[in-house]
């Protein structure tokens, strides 16, 4: 059992840096333009994102990242308890939610363009627009699920509203408000450099866009692997945060089994 | 891709009371209250009416497209592309997770590529797209397969190996070889898993075709929405938006309503992994 | 001091209407240890629900010391049947039995105070800082009972709160209930659908019917105290008394083979 555990544990790590050797080895030879060799890939990573550009672009990227992610949360979070406590409320607004999140997230952005013009404002307006959704939605039937005997026993014990809200509702939605948040996280990166594509002049979404224009493939496959890692980092770090925050649930899951 | 939340909304909203009829109505008293409201604030000047043309204007220009074949053969532009690269991201995404679910092996092997793989931001390939496919159907084609595999693979490897595992001892109890297992018990209760991915790998598609017409001009609803803008014709544009937006509504539709049928023998698995 | 008038509780409106709970008449005196026993499903719960205040009755009416129970009042406690749903799993032990105390503005140290006494009188002091999950079904259950006491209630309602726990941990929380009643002092109301539970721990049995749920009978139990899980219930009273309560359950359940089944328990015993 042991050794089968090590032999899946092997696989684990080098079937990935196998890969990464593979495609080292099938394109060190590559002459064709669009694939140039990673090598080459890598030096350009290093050249253009330490830290040549990081100013210029992957801070005001990150920026507009995280301003539109907590505004969206701000937004989301409360409006999704008043919706989750109040039926009423929740019937009133649903085919209006329904039609807004499914408009495809890209539609919005000339909209943005004619009322906000090209700028941060518009970009974070887009991000926020998108990424409100998940959470919105997912916090209302995060606040639905709160086990009625919960909310029961704090009743009993003549625990007032507000108290209520943020020790016994918030909480107990927590899980499933992360689970929205998770999903906003990667559609805010994905909005970030749709924005950026289509109207910006700095931005990692813009320089991807501008390399392949000016058929700098290099600089362009380095903005992708630049993405790609910002996308996995990101979602580690939320991991992170949130099993800290959620620590309690994973224990009580477990227990539960 | 954008939560996977709304089916137990609505199932809450008929489902419960459906004697009383004002509540049924309410939904379309509140819709009907904002678009007012919008006219009002757009008609008084409180928004400028240059950038916000009054909603029934925005709704007669939405009508005139209904009636123009022009707007038809956009829809089934963008559909086409939908349609396309949904279907091959479901393809892929059953077979490769129904094999790599079912065995221990090639799940350890994948998991961090998979891992990896997945939060890259499909629009991060936008240029190679055009780069190798041009401003077309392809491209739209290869971005929509790219993002909307994901949400099928990881909930099809999910389903596989969430399977009971004392169902799977009953069926090699009775002599069911490993093909026959898998076909007979891990594909039927990997169901519910997969019909939930189908319904975010629809949504992932429609939003990369309609990104891809945006950003690189493929011909489709999204290129016509840019059209619109940069022409200064804003009623066309947001009757194209609202349009854009029925589409994903009613894909949405019928994905949660095949869903809710399909989950009806298994109803404790809708939760799943659904937000992702 | 808990006066139950005429209660009654339907659900629905209308033909359509269900009663759960028929015309409930009865008095709770102040320090007794009363039991309510029904047959399954007689509305036991939704009883309790409505001596709480927590579900407005339909008729008739709940009065504490006189006053109109609306909503549970300061000095009335709960322990639910289903510990693992009423602790709250994102707070510690500590946590979770100081919440309640939020609503009695007590200064901090006399609330330290009464979470450290309370935690004490169920020996779980030295859990304080654990996650309720972290702990055997017993253990949570005594945190809910702990958090009850520190309340300080004059009186402790308690829906079922053993029937999910293993028979050695019931007994022993039957006898923690018991001490913690004398030590506290306070009244008790505890709901059970468990004849032997409710004979061994009450001063009166309060028998229901079925539902619509009325008062069948009231049975004192004038068994001796301080009681003992084996002496109590080796007493001819403790079986006669027992046997009395079952037949009046099992009989409105309308089980013919009832009366020949408590009559064999009878000789066997």
């Amino acid at each position: 059992m042991t050794a089968r555990r090590a032999f899946l544990l092997g696989l684990e790590v080098l079937v990935p840096i196998a890969v990464v050797a593979l495609w080292a080895a099938w394109s060190a030879s590559s002459t064709s333009f669009y694939f140039p060799p990673l090598s080459k890939i890598l030096t350009t990573f290093k050249d253009t994102w330490l830290f040549d550009r990081v100013g210029s672009d992957v801070v005001p990227s990150l920026l507009r990242l995280l301003a539109g992610y907590a505004l969206a949360t701000a937004i989301a979070v409360p409006v999704g308890l008043a919706l989750g406590l109040s039926p009423a409320a929740r019937r009133a607004s649903a085919p209006i939610v329904e039609f807004l999140r499914a408009i495809p997230p890209p539609a919005l952005i000339p909209f943005g363009i004619v009322v906000m013009g090209v700028g941060n404002t518009m970009k974070v307006f887009i991000i926020v627009a998108v990424c409100v959704w998940p959470v919105l939605l997912n916090t209302v039937d995060g606040v639905r699920g709160v086990d009625a005997q919960l909310i029961e026993t704090s009743r009993a014990y003549g625990i007032g509203m507000r108290d209520r809200l943020s020790s016994v509702i918030l909480p107990a939605a927590l899980p499933q408000i992360f689970a929205g948040m998770r999903t906003a996280l990667s559609l805010a990166v994905i909005l970030m450099v749709i924005s950026e594509m289509v109207a910006s002049t700095n931005g990692i979404g813009y320089f991807v866009l501008e390399s392949q224009r000016t058929f700098a493939i290099p600089e362009m496959w380095s903005g992708i692997v630049l993405l790609g890692l910002l996308g996995y980092v990101l979602n580690l770090i939320f991991g992170v945060v949130e099993a800290r925050v959620l620590r309690w649930h994973r224990g009580a899951r477990s227990a539960a089994r | 891709m954008a939560a996977a939340t709304t089916a137990p909304l609505m199932a809450q909203r008929t489902g419960r009371r459906r004697l009383r009829v004002p509540h049924a109505l309410q939904g379309v008293l509140a819709v009907l209250a904002v678009l007012a409201l919008l006219e009002l604030v757009t008609a008084i000047g409180f928004l400028p009416q240059r950038h916000f043309p009054l909603v029934s204007d925005d709704f007669r220009a939405l009508v005139e497209q209904l009636g123009d074949g022009g707007f038809w053969t956009q829809v089934g532009q963008t559909l086409e592309g939908w349609a396309i690269g949904f279907g091959l991201a479901s393809v892929i995404g059953i077979a490769l997770g129904i094999v790599i679910g079912s065995s221990e092996a090639l799940h350890s092997a994948t998991r961090v590529i998979v891992e990896f793989l997945r939060p890259i931001p499909s629009v991060a390939l936008i240029p190679l797209a055009v780069l190798i496919y041009g401003t077309g159907l392809q491209s739209k084609v290869f971005l929509a397969t790219f993002a909307a595999t994901w949400p099928v693979l990881v909930q099809a490897i999910y389903g596989v190996r969430d399977v009971d595992p004392v169902a799977m001892d009953t069926a090699r109890a009775f002599g069911f070889g490993r093909l026959a297992r898998m076909r007979s018990v891990a594909l039927p209760s990997s169901v519910p898993y997969v019909v939930t991915g189908l319904r975010i790998a629809s949504a992932t598609a429609l939003i990369l075709v309609v990104t891809a017409e945006l950003v690189i001009g493929a011909p489709g609803l999204g290129q016509a929405i840019n059209v619109a803008r940069s022409g200064g014709d804003f009623e066309l544009m947001y009757a194209l938006i609202i349009a854009t937006g029925l589409l994903g509504w009613g894909l949405n539709t019928v994905f949660v309503t095949i869903e809710r049928r399909l989950l009806r023998w298994h109803p404790s698995q809708r939760l799943a992994e659904a937000g992702r | 001091m808990l006066e139950v008038t005429g209660l009654n509780k339907a659900y629905g409106h209308g033909p359509n209407a269900t009663e759960a709970v028929g015309d409930l008449t009865f008095k709770v005196e102040r320090s007794e240890f009363v039991c309510i026993v029904g047959p399954s499903g007689c509305g036991k719960t939704t009883l309790l629900r409505c001596l709480s205040g927590l579900l407005p009755a339909t008729r008739g009416e709940v009065r504490l010391h006189g006053e109109l129970i609306t909503r549970t009042p300061e000095n009335m406690a709960l322990v639910f049947q289903e510990y693992s749903r009423s602790l709250f799993p994102w707070m510690t032990v500590r946590e979770n039995v100081a919440f309640p105390l939020r609503r009695k503005k007590h200064a901090k140290d006399h609330a330290r105070a009464l979470v450290d006494r309370s935690l004490e009188a169920v020996h779980l002091d030295e859990f304080a800082s654990h996650y309720p999950w972290q702990l055997s079904g017993g253990m949570q259950q005594r945190v809910a009972i702990a958090r009850a006491l520190a309340y300080e209630p004059e009186i402790l309602l308690m829906d079922e709160p053993f029937a999910s726990l293993d028979a050695q941990t019931r007994g022993d929380l039957e006898d923690l209930t018991l001490r913690l009643r004398n030590e506290f002092g306070v009244t008790v109301v505890f709901v059970t659908h468990d004849i032997d539970e409710a004979v061994y721990l009450a001063d009166r049995v309060v028998a229901l019917t079925p539902r619509p749920t009325r008062v069948q009978e009231i049975v004192d139990i004038p068994l001796p105290r301080p009681r003992d899980q084996l002496a109590t219930k080796e007493l001819p009273d403790f079986a006669r008394l027992r046997a009395h309560v079952y037949r009046l359950i099992k009989r409105v359940e309308g089980d013919p083979a009832a009366g020949a089944a408590t009559h064999h328990e009878l000789t066997s015993a």
